[in-house]
């Protein structure tokens, strides 16, 4: 039986000594160095403004592997929250309920953080790293990532990158034989302006630890950074990468067993595919440009599993839709499992299971019917457009 | 239960990417049937079939087949089949729209001129620009342009071992959402090494990550193809698996020392070994390397990493005032680029 003991900002699931997955999330919208009454003078030459969604994206993440989280060779064992949200920025009260009181992502509390994670990676390499950090950050190429912390300007730092994390740096000094052998990490990093991006080519000074030797399994490092500040999320909700990356994890990254019995799930391969895709359509469709670049040690694993296929939200269209009166669409599972009989409601629209259909379409004239189209049923959402003129 | 034939399989100009692109075979519940390389041929009870496949320019294709009883299906991927090789070397013809793979875009709408070069010769075509080897190399080949009011250099991987249009590279200025770019590519009749960056570019790179692991060995091997050996290197190491091939990496660096990416490579893997005087020649290596253009955009990319942060932590201040020398050119480097491409900071030409 899981019981779960919450310390400041830790959720610790008891159990027996038995490998776990161990989760660090960390979300940082607001900077007040940075921008607002204890600005610094050196916070305003940087010339950044709190963020709106950085905090929140990461609670949806910490949520989502609080509740949702499934690895039976791992199962969660901890998950600690640092978040600094601004003001009115919305934290999933189910997770704020357990976090008393949450712990702002400061670079005291973030180096404990990491430490602890790192001492829980060192513990078996049966235990599983997941690493997700948001907020303001730099990142200028595939292989290089920065971000800053809540404290980022303070005057009380004595290095102008006291503030910041290297996150390549960090994710390097867990890549060590004997330690976790299965990691996922995760930046969602708000790229800067040129002008500010070049203050952070020589970072010398920002959080690290010490690189071992050897290598681990498998530890990719998905790096997301949109080409512009406002690219990064839409205002008031999530982040455009913690967007795609929540859809992945919840089914639009699943692949099916590589054995029948087997299950469903999302692997680093997978998610890399969609993750890709989805972010630049989601940017795409305001204009804007956001890649996602993946580096690290990169060898496919399971990120996380299904205990039965995902649902799918389908909905099948047919064209044109004068014919909509005169069809009736019936839908077969593997071409021969009746799911949906002679249905006569255009858009037609069900929850299935992912999986391979056929559709087959009744239509009085001048349409055409259609005996057996094919069709790949994907989650989480799939349109099936069907012509019968 | 009855069951069919399913066959699948690839055609195209390379042996090489017919025998190794990935192809993925599922059933209607999902779950794998086989998973393989180059061809498949089974026999499978009737039903539906999802197939997944890599195809010779780095794109994916998936489709549904539906095998009947007794039925034989057969599906064959093709390459594109590339022309002929042209006429050789003719630098007074404007044909070389035959070295493009695909369209990289539409027109840009600002006029662009080809202002220097170093390297390379140049082909002029009607829409772009196609560059063969020229003088023999000391440094990675390049040429800069004017679109519009702006200078913009490019990374040509011209590959002085091999024969048109084997040699080959292609540069193009087309119209993205905010600016015009540029775009260099590999002619596509180097197909191994085009395969490569399109693998790249699709991010597919993952699916077919074995076939990137054999494609950079035979690049640097076989077909004599060192910038893209090198891209292949390069990736490799982003994604942790370049694995024990450090003779590899040293004979890329030596043999073709006028591409400093090699070295950087170089440097990354004696960073890591355990001797110091290893350590002390890659940093070496690495210093002399940070001198020179890089030829891809990951290979500069590498060069900052390694300057920033050297595995012992030696030579602080040599990595520095190395660094130091490189900010003004990563200020404009588009880092979607696979070819290092530099724009300018401001529309006026920043470069001294």
């Amino acid at each position: 039986m899981w019981t779960a003991e919450v310390s400041v900002a830790e959720i610790l699931l008891s159990a027996d000594d038995r490998p776990g997955t161990h989760a660090l999330v960390i979300g940082i919208s607001r900077y007040p160095y940075l921008d607002g009454a204890q600005q610094t003078d050196e916070g305003r030459e940087y010339g950044l403004t709190n963020l709106t969604t950085a905090a929140r994206s990461a609670a949806e993440v910490a949520g989502w592997l609080l509740q949702e989280h499934r690895n039976l060779d791992a199962p969660l064992a901890s998950l600690s929250v640092l978040l600094s949200p601004v003001d009115g920025e919305v934290i999933p009260p189910a997770l704020a309920a357990k976090l008393h009181p949450p712990l702002a992502a400061t670079s005291s509390a973030v180096r404990k953080a990491f430490g602890k994670l790192r001492k829980r990676c060192e513990a078996r390499p049966g235990n599983v790293a997941f690493v997700y950090v948001a907020g303001h950050g730099v990142q200028l190429t595939k292989r290089g990532a920065v971000v800053l912390l809540e404290d980022f300007a303070s005057p009380r730092h004595l290095n102008a990158f006291d503030g910041a994390i290297d996150m390549v740096g960090l994710h390097a000094a867990f890549n060590g034989s004997g330690y976790a052998a299965k990691q996922a990490w995760f930046v969602d990093a708000c790229r800067q302006r040129r002008e500010v991006a070049d203050r952070f080519e020589q970072l010398v000074g920002a959080f690290k630890l010490d690189e071992p030797r050897g290598q681990v399994e498998s530890s990719p490092l998905y790096l997301a950074s949109s080409s512009r500040e406002a690219a990064f999320a839409i205002p008031g909700e999530t982040t455009l990468f913690s967007t795609a990356l929540l859809e992945a994890l919840r089914g639009g990254a699943a692949t099916g067993p590589a054995r029948a019995g087997d299950e469903w799930q999302v692997s680093v391969y997978s998610l890399a595919e969609m993750l890709t895709k989805t972010v630049d359509l989601l940017a795409a469709e305001d204009g804007e440009v956001q890649r996602v670049d993946i580096t690290g040690r990169v060898t496919n694993a399971t990120l996380h599993r299904f205990h039965r296929p995902p649902d799918v939200d389908l909905r099948i269209e047919i064209s044109p839709l004068a014919a909509a009166r005169s069809c009736k669409a019936s839908l077969y599972f593997g071409g021969k499992e009746e799911v949906v009989s002679a249905a006569a409601e255009w858009p037609l629209e069900r929850r299935v299971k992912a999986g391979l259909y056929t559709l087959t379409v009744d239509a009085d004239p001048p349409y055409r019917a259609i005996a057996g189209l094919p069709g790949d049923v994907r989650p989480l959402k799939h349109t099936w457009p069907v012509e019968v003129s | 239960m009855a069951e069919g034939t399913l066959t699948v399989s690839f055609e195209g100009d390379s042996y090489f990417l017919s025998e190794r692109l990935p192809l993925e075979v599922r059933d209607h519940n999902d779950v794998l049937v086989e998973r393989t390389e180059g061809r498949f041929h089974r026999a499978l009870p009737a039903g539906l079939y999802r197939l997944r496949a890599l195809l010779p320019d780095g794109s994916g294709h998936e489709e549904v087949v539906m095998i009947g009883p007794n039925q034989a299906v057969k599906r064959v991927f093709e390459a594109r089949r590339t022309p002929p090789p042209a006429r050789a070397q003719s630098f007074s013809e404007s044909a070389p729209e035959e070295l493009w793979d695909t369209s990289p875009g539409d027109d840009a709408s600002a006029p662009v001129e080809l202002i220097e070069r170093y390297g390379a010769e140049v082909m002029h075509g009607r829409r772009f620009f196609a560059f063969v080897p020229g003088e023999p190399l000391e440094d990675t080949p390049y040429a800069v342009f004017s679109i519009g009011e702006n200078r913009v250099s490019a990374s040509l991987p011209v590959n002085p071992r091999g024969r048109y249009p084997g040699n080959a590279c292609v540069v193009g200025a087309v119209a993205t959402g905010r600016r015009d770019k540029l775009v260099t590519r590999f002619a596509m009749q180097r197909s191994v090494a085009s395969a490569v960056e399109g693998l790249l570019r699709s991010n597919r790179f993952l699916s077919g990550s074995d076939l990137l692991d054999e494609a950079t060995e035979l690049l640097q091997g076989k077909y004599q193809d060192p910038p893209a050996a090198a891209l292949g290197g390069l990736t490799l190491h982003r994604l942790g698996r370049l694995g024990d091939r450090r003779r590899w990496v040293e004979n890329l660096a030596r043999d073709f020392s006028w591409l400093p990416d090699g070295r950087v490579l170089l440097a990354a893997v004696l960073g890591w070994e355990k001797d110091p005087d290893d350590r002390r020649r890659g940093l070496e290596v690495l210093l002399e390397a940070s001198r020179h253009r890089m030829m891809f955009t990951d290979g500069l990319a590498l060069l900052l990493d390694l300057l920033r942060r050297w595995p012992d932590g030696e030579g602080e201040n040599a990595r520095g005032d190395a660094l130091i020398k490189a900010l003004p050119d990563v200020a404009g480097v588009d880092w979607d680029a696979t070819f290092l491409t530099v724009y300018p900071v401001s529309p006026r030409d920043a470069s001294e």
